[in-house]
């Protein structure tokens, strides 16, 4: 007989190989494929070989203590064996609850309580690591072309369908039913029908929970008119048939029935569109309101013949003189050409400005040539400045090259004087029609805006547009917003435009912004135009930044109740690793405040962020981001895989040094 | 809707000023209503008003009903994944109300119903749940400390820690964040520091 000798699979064996447990496993640190000896046998074998030999001191240690926890994860993770590495925490976690339930039996304090909850936590932490991304940032990522970053890549459509589900509001089923449609396009085509199936079911058999006692109360019909409408582009025309007869019950269609019946029209068997079309406009034709009128009319306009529309326009002039405009306005862009002459007489005649201006703004993008000049000094007559700059923007588009010029200089000068809200839709509808010399004068306009939100709007409207020469101003315009949201939204803008050679002063403003997240919106819009060494660390970066952003409330609510503790290890047991005071291990999130008052203030370590400047900075996104520059591979990103060992690298700094377990003796201390 | 969750809230709410045996007749029509009320939640909020007026001997039993509406709204599968993260978030608001006047010995089961209840990974209703019934393991613990609520206290905290969310497990470790540290001798703070790293 011929003996078969197998691999040694000793415990001391590996750990050996690693470097020693008592090092840190540092060869195992080093090289993460070091695990990968013996056909994995390590990462099968080492744990519960040291539980075997009743080294569970030692199994803690591979599994907890300072960086060996990340280690031993790092290893399993670098083979795709993490259900390995949960199995051998809950190995450890069954000899700490067992050790627990001994000591409590002999009414004996269990220090291995806290021993469960470090497994726990760590356990609870792997599960949760799976399933979470931006899936902003991961439509931003694949709008850009780039949809190959490690593991998002892999959950990109999963975690975006997930994203928007989860975020519904429990009480709003509308809101619901609009997530579940706009999401479909993301959902895997297999699974597309049945949602939208089981969507539609629960739409047309929904009912109020309660029944309103009162009569004018909506009986539920409107919300499912208007689920309806969200999903009616992904209806079959089987579907839509029964989402038609639904409608069909309605005794009092309104704005919402016209909606979901136009909706429905490129969806229906061909037999049964002239049915939606001629509800929709018998509906349309009898709102009370002349906005709503006018807005149904538009709405199935589309779908209209000339018969009908004649008669859609005499139900929107079914108005007197002061309600016209509010139901032609929306209906003019489907208007028939020969009534377009007459409305703009009616508009022109009309004794207010406001719907002067709005008609005009509608009819601009139709006016034949000969009706321009008129169309123009009615727009240059107005007095209200806003109003002008309003009719005025609509016009510039469609002016002849000889008189735009001026027409732009006009609608500046309107919006210059104005009021604030004029001003931002003034630049943002005139940025693609700036001559170069009124561009300086665009920007000033821009950087005047009171409203924070206005300016960075008109700031995102203008980027595209703008001249390399004006880069600067605009960048530094746009950090000197003092709100971080709208200064990352007109961020955003400008560095997605930025010409690659300037690429570098938009990698300079992400500093200035503290959210994670909205770090991460800029990385992505300026990642395209960085070097594709240096694009990949950064979008690494946003993706570290996005799936951060997680449990930050309920972890500091727990340092928070822990905060006594806490105080009295900082005094009487000198044990932490400074690492660990840093600022993201102490500021709540932003929300922090909608909780209960005793949870809302977590301990307020040196160092940490005032609440006021949003999410926990993560300590080495900003330290490590100004050494990114194009062209210079970052530090800490190696040509292999430099993702992970900057991860490692933090995880080993946030981490409590091996002697990090609090001693059961430290003094005790009144809490504050 | 029929009359009894207000006939229910109604007697619940004369009891405690009414004479002896008038509140005992009281209270026996405020269960009597209460077990009436069709709609599950209206019953678990109706339950939930009744329980701090009952005598101790009755708590167990109507704070056992309690859970069980609380476990039932909606409990039938659904195909409709938003129904279903509906009625979860509905049924962990059921669990959160009901906890802070359940008796110990039901608290366990109070904890894997709001873990059960994490449907939606993306809402802290579960979480909030287990918040409720975390913190009313520890004023059972601090009222009557013994081997008994200790045990009812580790069980929480391990069906917390067992719901494979971190946000869950932090706030069973929040709610008892006193208990903890009494029957482990140590703080568990250093474990939850310490394990923001996995998770950053």
């Amino acid at each position: 007989m011929i003996g078969v000798t197998g691999p040694d699979l000793s415990p001391d064996r590996y750990l050996t190989l690693f470097g020693g447990l008592d090092a840190g496993l540092p060869a195992l640190a080093a090289d993460p494929q070091l695990a990968g000896v013996d056909d994995l046998a390590p990462l099968r074998t080492l744990a519960a070989g040291l539980a075997a030999a009743g080294r569970h001191r030692d199994l803690r240690r591979l599994l907890l203590t300072g960086t060996l926890g990340n280690v031993w994860f790092e290893a399993h993770e670098t083979h795709d064996h993490v259900e390995g590495f949960l199995a051998d925490v809950g190995l450890a976690r069954r000899h700490a609850a067992a050790e627990t339930d001994a000591a409590l039996a002999d009414g004996g304090p269990a220090p291995s309580l806290v021993d469960e909850v470090w497994l726990g936590l760590v356990a609870a932490s792997v599960h949760s690591r799976r399933d979470r991304a931006s899936a902003e940032v991961a439509a931003r990522l694949r709008a850009a072309g780039i949809g190959t970053v490690d593991r998002l890549a892999r959950h990109e459509t999963p975690h975006r369908v997930d994203y928007w589900l989860r975020r519904a509001s429990a009480e709003d089923e509308l809101y619901r039913v609009q997530i579940v449609a706009h999401i479909l396009p993301d959902v895997p085509s297999g699974d597309r029908p049945a949602l939208i199936a089981d969507t539609l079911e629960y739409t047309l058999a929904f009912r109020p929970p309660v029944p309103d006692p009162d009569p004018l109360a909506d009986d539920g019909n409107h919300w499912r008119s208007t689920a309806i409408d969200y999903l009616a582009p992904h209806l079959d025309p089987g579907q839509a048939s029964a989402a038609l007869n639904a409608l069909a019950t309605i005794e009092n269609p309104g704005l919402h029935e016209v909606f979901a019946w136009s909706a429905l029209v490129p969806v229906l068997p061909p037999d049964r569109r002239a049915e939606a079309i001629a509800r929709a406009l018998s509906a349309a034709a009898t709102i009370f309101n002349a906005g709503y009128r006018g807005l149904a009319l538009a709405t199935i306009a589309p779908h209209l013949d000339a018969a009908q529309l004649q008669r859609a326009v005499e139900a929107a002039a079914d108005f007197d003189w002061l309600h016209q405009p509010d139901a032609l306005t929306p209906l003019v862009p489907h208007l028939p050409a020969e009534h377009l002459a007459g409305v703009l007489a009616f508009a022109l005649g009309h004794p207010f400005e406001a719907p002067r201006a709005a008609l005009l703004a509608a009819l601009a993008p139709r006016l034949p040539d000969r009706l321009l000049p008129h169309a123009l000094a009615a727009a240059k007559a107005m007095t209200d400045p806003g109003l002008r700059a309003k009719a005025l923007t609509a016009l510039v588009p469609h002016l002849p090259d000889t008189v735009r010029a001026a027409a732009v200089r006009h609608a500046l000068d309107a919006a210059a004087t104005g009021p604030g809200s004029a001003r931002t839709p003034t630049l943002t509808g005139l940025a693609a029609h700036l001559p170069d010399r009124l561009t300086d004068r665009a920007l000033d306009i821009a950087t005047a805006i009171a409203d924070e939100q206005e300016r960075a709007a008109a700031f995102a409207g203008l980027a595209p547009h703008l001249p390399t020469r004006h880069i600067d101003a605009a960048l530094a315009a746009a950090t000197a917003i003092h709100d971080e949201v709208h200064r990352a939204h007109a961020l955003e803008a400008l560095v997605a435009h930025l010409p690659a050679d300037r690429a570098d002063q938009g990698l300079a403003t992400v500093p200035t912004l503290h959210s994670p997240t909205l770090r991460a919106r800029v990385w992505t819009a300026l990642a395209p135009h960085l070097p594709a060494g240096v694009r990949a660390e950064i979008l690494r970066r946003a993706v570290a930044a996005v799936t951060a952003v997680g449990d930050h409330d309920w972890r500091a609510r727990a340092q928070a109740a822990l905060a006594p503790t806490a105080l009295n290890r900082t005094t009487g047991a000198p044990d932490r690793d400074p690492a660990t005071t840093g600022p993201e291990h102490g500021a709540p999130d932003r929300d922090a405040g909608t909780h209960s008052p005793q949870h809302d203030v977590p301990s307020r370590e040196p160092g940490a962020r005032s609440p006021e400047h949003g999410a926990p900075d993560r300590g080495p996104d900003v330290r490590g981001q100004e050494q990114v520059v194009p062209g210079t591979p970052h530090r800490t990103g190696g040509p292999a895989r430099p993702g992970r060992r900057q991860r490692t690298a933090h995880r080993r700094r946030a981490l409590p040094s091996p002697g990090a377990r609090p001693p059961r003796t430290a003094p005790a201390r009144a809490p504050p | 809707m029929s009359g009894a969750y207000p006939r229910a809230l109604a007697l619940t709410w004369l009891a405690p000023h009414l004479p002896a045996p008038a509140r005992d007749d009281a209270v026996a029509g405020a269960l009597a209503a209460a077990a009436e009320v069709d709609d599950r939640k209206l019953r678990v909020r109706a339950l939930s008003r009744l329980l701090p007026v009952l005598p101790e001997h009755q708590r167990v039993e109507t704070g056992a009903q309690a859970l069980d509406a609380a476990e039932a709204i909606a409990i039938e599968p659904d195909t409709v994944r938003a129904r279903r993260e509906w009625h979860g978030q509905a049924r962990a608001n059921a669990v959160a109300e009901i906890a802070p006047h359940l008796p110990a010995a039901l608290l366990p089961r109070a904890a894997a119903a709001a873990a059960g209840t994490a449907v939606d990974p993306h809402s802290d209703h579960a979480a909030h749940a287990m918040l409720a019934v975390a913190r009313r393991a520890r004023r059972c613990l601090d009222a009557q400390p013994g081997a008994a609520t200790a045990r009812t206290a580790v069980l929480v905290l391990r069906t917390g820690l067992d719901a494979q969310d971190r946000r869950i497990g932090l706030a069973a470790i929040t709610g008892l964040a006193g208990a903890i540290e009494t029957l482990a001798g140590t703080s568990p703070a250093a474990a939850v520091v310490g394990t923001a790293a996995w998770w950053d």
